[in-house]
């Protein structure tokens, strides 16, 4: 084995210095110059995000009308608790769940709502990247509408539990059986059928949070806070499960769409 | 730079709509001709890993597009079929959302963006909503998203659809400014696009690769099989029904058929040129049928 210590080191350059360099071979050399200056320039246009930059980017570029769309349901909200009628807020309670989701939806299913996905899914961050992008950015702003709700509904007399049974766990299960449906039906008339379901089903979690009352009214406070929380963490792993699943599918589901007959222009 | 497809199958339910292909695509302009149902955007739609293969694979440079991932959609560009737009979206803030899904630097896109919105004819509407845009100009606009980070697989399904002659000149001169050093895939029903910019041809039909070749090649193919003649005017709907019929010219009483049929189809038809429309009308008359 040939080792380089201080002796070696000065053979070498000797012997480098007695033997003149080959001239290097000019269109190899042009060859590599190309090469290194198209590598240059492509470490030059890909930027070198991070995560959360890359999502701020995609925020950026959300409709404004799901901006709005947030912004007055916190403020309907409001209004509601403000109101100090019992009825009122209870409409307000319920109403949260739904509203977020179809917002949530809209956001998620524009990509095959405006036909964009084949584009979105040939480009470097594909479609399961997009949905991971858009996914972190709603769901921070979800909570952050729902924390505002929150507080507004204590601030009017309201019990955390109430709220968590009313408006946290249907979200986060409307939410997850969305983000599940919509990796299998992602076409406008699919889309549209999910939103109704989803309404469907917030209208039918009413009488079901009934349940949690009359299990208040048998086995009392402690047994029903414990209950109430087991089942948000439930309904929270099942909303990042679903999420998970959306996000790490590669592939959509669509349709075939041919297009009958043919033009020779 | 080498696109190898091997073995390539997809299958819908019992349709097999890319049967056993294999292809390489080197650099160069290639025209995928095939009528409707053919296969054509399911291989392009392979071919950009939109879709998975029920067999068989796509290779770039000897990887497995499926392994490279984003390393293999850095250097892809594509055009859909069929695509829109986010009804918010000007034409410059689309490319600029497009180029930012394309993981573009800011200052690059910015600057790309204008570059191409000039190349396409679209910097004067650049503010403008895409939704006020005409078909050709939302072509062109994705086009030019296609083209954002300089692609060296550059696919285009159907990129002339809609376009006028002259933005189809103007398109045709910038994919062949374009495609040096480049694979350039495009299928189109317009024959003469692939006419002019393609360096070769593959014919596709029911999933499988028919011809693959110069343009020139493959009309050599079906020389001796285009006829032309006259007959009376009366008599067209009758030919139309027994031969393959192309080009129709009313001349008075009589008209001119240009007919493709491997036997002499009528006493006085003699031999024409073929062309690359006849050789389009040669492998798909039963599509049209």
């Amino acid at each position: 084995m040939f080792h380089r210590n201080a002796r070696n080191s000065k053979a070498l350059q000797k012997l480098l210095l007695t033997n003149t360099p080959p001239a290097p071979d000019d269109g190899k050399r042009r060859l590599l110059i190309r090469q290194l200056s198209e590598e240059a320039m492509e470490m030059d246009y890909l930027g070198q995000e991070s995560v959360l930059e890359k999502i701020l980017a995609t925020v950026s570029y959300f409709s404004p009308g799901s901006w709005l769309a947030h912004l007055a349901l916190l403020v309907l909200f409001f209004a509601c608790t403000l109101s100090g009628k019992d009825s009122t807020v209870l409409a307000g309670l319920i109403s949260l769940a739904p509203g977020l989701v179809l917002i949530l939806l809209f956001e998620l299913s524009k990509t095959f709502g405006c036909n964009m996905w084949e584009m979105e899914a040939a480009c470097r961050y594909n479609l399961p990247r997009l949905f991971f992008m858009r996914l972190c950015a709603l769901s921070a702003v979800d909570f952050f509408i729902l924390a505002g709700c929150l507080a507004a509904f204590r601030i009017s007399g309201g019990l955390i539990l109430q709220f968590i049974v009313s408006a946290l766990l249907p979200f986060l299960l409307l939410a997850a059986f969305c983000l599940l449906l919509l990796r299998h039906y992602d076409r406008c008339g699919g889309i549209a059928g999910i939103s109704a379901a989803s309404v469907l089903l917030a209208v039918l979690w009413v009488p079901f949070s009934q349940l949690f009352e009359r299990i208040r009214l048998l086995w009392g406070d402690r047994v029903l806070t414990k209950l109430v929380l087991l089942t948000a963490l439930g309904a929270l792993l099942l909303y990042l499960g679903s999420a998970a699943a959306l996000c790490s599918g590669k592939y959509y589901h669509h349709t075939r769409k041919d297009i009958p007959g043919w033009n020779l222009e | 730079m080498e696109l190898r497809i091997e073995n390539l199958t997809k299958q819908y339910g019992a349709t097999l709509a890319v049967n056993n292909l294999s292809l390489t695509l080197g650099c160069g302009v290639y025209g995928l001709l095939g009528a409707n149902g053919a296969g054509k955007t399911t291989l392009m739609r392979l071919l950009c890993d939109i879709q998975a293969p029920t067999s068989g694979f796509v290779s770039y440079d000897g990887e497995d597009i499926r392994r490279s991932g984003d390393r293999y959609r850095n250097l892809l560009g594509y055009l859909p079929q069929h695509f829109g737009y986010y009804p918010d979206f000007t034409a410059y803030r689309f490319l600029l959302y497009m180029s930012a899904v394309k993981g573009l630097s800011r200052g690059y896109a910015k600057e790309r963006s204008l570059e191409l919105l000039e190349e396409v004819g679209l910097l004067k509407v650049k503010d403008k909503k895409i939704k006020t845009f005409s078909g050709g100009m939302k072509q062109r606009l994705g086009i030019a998203q296609a083209m954002l980070n300089n692609p060296r697989v550059l696919i285009l399904d159907e990129p002339t659809a809609g376009l006028d002659p002259k933005e189809r000149v103007r398109f045709r001169n910038l994919i062949s400014s374009y495609s040096r050093n480049k694979i350039v895939l495009l299928s189109t029903h317009i024959v003469s696009d692939v006419e002019y910019i393609a360096g070769e041809i593959l014919l596709m039909k029911r999933g499988v690769l028919l011809h693959q070749g110069r343009p020139h090649e493959i009309i050599r193919s079906i020389e001796g099989k285009v006829w032309e003649c006259s007959v009376p005017s009366a008599s067209v709907p009758r030919m139309q029904e027994q031969f393959n019929v192309g080009n129709l010219r009313s001349e008075g009483e009589q008209t001119t058929l240009r007919i493709i049929s491997d036997q002499k189809p009528v006493e006085t038809a003699v031999p024409a040129a073929p062309n690359l429309e006849d050789l389009y009308l040669y492998y798909f008359s039963d599509a049209l049928n």
